[in-house]
């Protein structure tokens, strides 16, 4: 029970010893009252009335001499007397107030008895009342006389003990008047010290929690200057809102991206109907008409022992980017551990048919040169020859050594024509070469790369063509070659609706590509840049008249 | 007429070889790991070892080590080696052939006769 109350046992005890010490207390200082008032009442009872009977008792005696020695003497006086002593017997015997003094019950008998003669004697002499006869008021006196003799040890007897009562009880009124307030006070001193001791404790745990509380805001304080440090140091914008919807901090990433739109920024942030498990979309205001949209996502925290809500807002072209930067990290991964089992894989058929076409070859030497077999034989063994060289420049394509020769540029682009002539043609794709040289330009550098790299172009071409399912008919790729001012300029047009705006700047990075979710790798424009970059020449992609425009620069060789 | 070792875990491979060198006059056998081709070189003193680089079983590196441990008169006269994807990155002995996959079987066959002639004309 008192742990559900939030108190301490000990404390409770200490509540509960002070209580009852107080409460002790009281009790013990109105008994002490009570009996102080109980023994100054037994004595006075006691000493009143035996002395007014001893008074009486004297009165009468008195009037009895008189009496007996022959001076004047009445009857009723001495009746009227003796009938006041007795009821001073009466009340000292029987009444109640005689009853709380302990030593009369000795004498109770004694009194009683001594009550009862003089009532006799009152009963013989009563016709005396009111007579003054010498003889009858003798006998009366005589008889009276009798009976005060009987009584007077009796009440020198009482006296005495009244007297020894009262002694003791002086005795105890004393003690209990030097006593009685002792018990108390240290009772209370003790009630005090528990007090005392209770608010002392109190005081230091009260101290304690305060230190606790002092050390727990100290350490949260450092923990949010982290906390701030931290998210300051992030470079996404992070804005903090308090409850009342006001910007109460911002990192340097979010104070350097909306500085100028902090208003707008507070106001779309304070509106934005977002939980924790939900992000939301805003756009911002970037200057010169431009807007920026960034991907909101809300937290709810203590911000300054105040709630406050924190959104993390991510760019979302940056966040694009970063996808793309990452995947591509991991296709370069996966490239590099494949490439060489690719490559072995492939070398390991194109081995056993070149051996074959060998084998096969020697088979049918009987056959005249003119038989079909022989082209066929021809062209599987160019095709072959062809595919090596693919896999040997995919081998190749990390190492900066190439074979360098003098090659016709003009026999390249036929030759990388032929071989994407088959998928055009399957794709109705309308392809036109237009060579506007006046003769053959010879480049420096490796024909098998600049056909690789020529071939990836067209192919390119063709893919955009059936990813926006152009129509068939106006499908069309054209190629123009011009030459001048020592350079070669190699032109592929199409009009497959261009590349991506948002792409533009890193089309020709490794792993970059629209066609993410078609399986495409990226590969093939990065190859080609290295390719023309190898050869001193440039490459560039620009959109142009509804398509793409690659145009591949290189310088002219004079060998 | 010289006597030829073709091993390849690639079966085409191997026997579209033995075809071929067989064609060109050569005594061939097959053998399609390493553990094959080390009992029949046991049994049988071969002029050429063509083995392919790597195989199950046991590269043909050490194919090549296991023969070249063998005493001269018992190891193939002429050793060659066919690598794949990546060149061997093993310290092989000068004297071993190194191709590279695919390759033209008749300039093969041509490097083989000349090997083989030197070691002829230096065993005189």
């Amino acid at each position: 029970m008192w742990n559900r109350l939030g108190i301490l046992p000990w404390y409770a005890l200490l509540v509960t010893l002070v209580l009852t010490l107080f409460s002790s207390t009281i009790v013990l200082y109105v008994n002490s009252d009570v009996y102080r008032l109980h023994l100054s009442k037994t004595v006075r009872v006691s000493s009143w009335t035996i002395f007014q009977t001893q008074l009486e008792f004297v009165k009468l005696s008195g009037l009895l001499a008189s009496c007996r020695s022959g001076g004047s003497c009445s009857g009723s006086e001495l009746l009227v007397r003796a009938e006041i002593l007795a009821s001073r017997l009466d009340v000292l015997a029987n009444s109640d107030e005689a009853a709380i003094v302990p030593y009369i019950d000795s004498y109770r008998a004694d009194l009683n008895a001594a009550l009862q003669r003089l009532i006799a004697v009152f009963g013989r002499h009563d016709q005396l009342v009111g007579g003054a006869a010498d003889g009858p008021v003798r006998a009366l006196a005589d008889a009276l006389h009798a009976e005060l003799v009987k009584l007077q040890h009796l009440l020198q007897d009482m006296l005495r003990d009244s007297t020894i009562y009262n002694e003791s009880i002086e005795q105890r009124e004393n003690a209990l008047r030097l006593s009685s307030p002792t018990i108390p006070f240290i009772m209370l001193g003790l009630s005090g010290l528990a007090l005392v001791v209770m608010l002392f404790t109190q005081l230091k745990d009260r101290e304690r929690t305060l230190r606790q509380v002092a050390s727990l805001r100290a350490e949260e304080l450092r923990q949010q200057e982290d906390t701030a440090a931290l998210i300051d140091g992030l470079p996404t914008p992070v804005c903090v809102l308090d409850n009342a919807d006001q910007i109460v901090f911002l990192n340097a990433a979010a104070k350097a991206a909306f500085n100028s739109v902090l208003d707008e920024l507070g106001s779309k942030l304070a509106h934005l109907d977002a939980d924790a498990q939900t992000t939301r979309v805003i756009s911002l205001p970037v200057g010169e008409g431009q807007s920026r949209t960034y991907r909101c996502r809300l937290t709810r925290l203590t911000w300054s022992g105040r709630n406050a809500s924190v959104f993390v807002l991510q760019d979302t072209a940056v966040e694009g980017n970063a996808q793309l930067a990452a995947m591509g990290i991991g296709k370069m991964v996966l490239l590099g551990e494949l490439s060489s089992a690719i490559v072995h894989e492939l070398n390991q058929p194109l081995t056993t048919i070149t051996v074959a076409v060998r084998n096969l070859g020697a088979a049918l030497k009987d056959l005249p040169p003119e038989a079909p077999a022989w082209s066929k034989l021809e062209r599987i063994q160019g095709q072959v020859e062809r595919i090596s060289r693919i896999v040997t420049n995919v081998r190749k394509l990390s190492s900066p050594i190439e074979p360098i020769e003098t090659f016709v540029l003009q026999a390249v682009v036929e030759a990388a024509l032929q071989m994407t002539g088959y998928q055009f043609e399957l794709n109705s794709i309308r392809v036109e070469l237009r060579d506007r040289t006046s003769g053959d330009v010879r480049i420096r550098g490796n024909p098998f790369l600049m056909e690789i790299c020529i071939v990836n172009l067209l192919l390119n071409a063709r893919d955009a063509f059936v990813a926006n399912m152009a129509s068939p008919d106006a499908r069309r790729v054209n190629l123009e070659l011009t030459a001048g001012s020592g350079f070669a300029t190699l032109e592929v047009m199409d009009n497959a609706g261009g590349i991506d705006p948002a792409l533009m700047d890193r089309v020709f990075e490794s792993f970059v590509t629209s066609k993410l979710r078609e399986g495409g790798m990226g590969v093939g424009l990065a190859i080609s840049r290295r390719a023309v970059q190898r050869m001193g020449g440039t490459i560039a992609a620009e959109n142009r008249d509804g398509g793409a425009c690659l145009t591949i620069r290189l310088p002219i060789s004079s060998v | 007429m010289p006597s030829a070792l073709i091993c390849d875990d690639e079966k085409g491979i191997a026997d579209e070889l033995a075809e071929f060198f067989d064609a060109k006059g050569v005594d061939v056998a097959c053998a399609y790991c390493g553990g094959e081709a080390r009992e029949l070189i046991a049994a049988q003193r071969f002029d050429y070892l063509v083995t392919d680089g790597a195989m199950p079983g046991g590269s043909g590196e050490e194919l090549v080590a296991f023969v070249l441990a063998l005493p001269e008169d018992q190891r193939p006269r002429v050793i060659c080696l066919m690598t794949g994807a990546a060149d061997t990155q093993a310290e092989l002995d000068p004297t071993v052939l190194k191709v590279r996959k695919p390759f033209d079987p008749e300039l093969l066959h041509d490097s083989l006769l000349c090997l083989l002639n030197e070691k002829c004309r230096e065993s005189r």
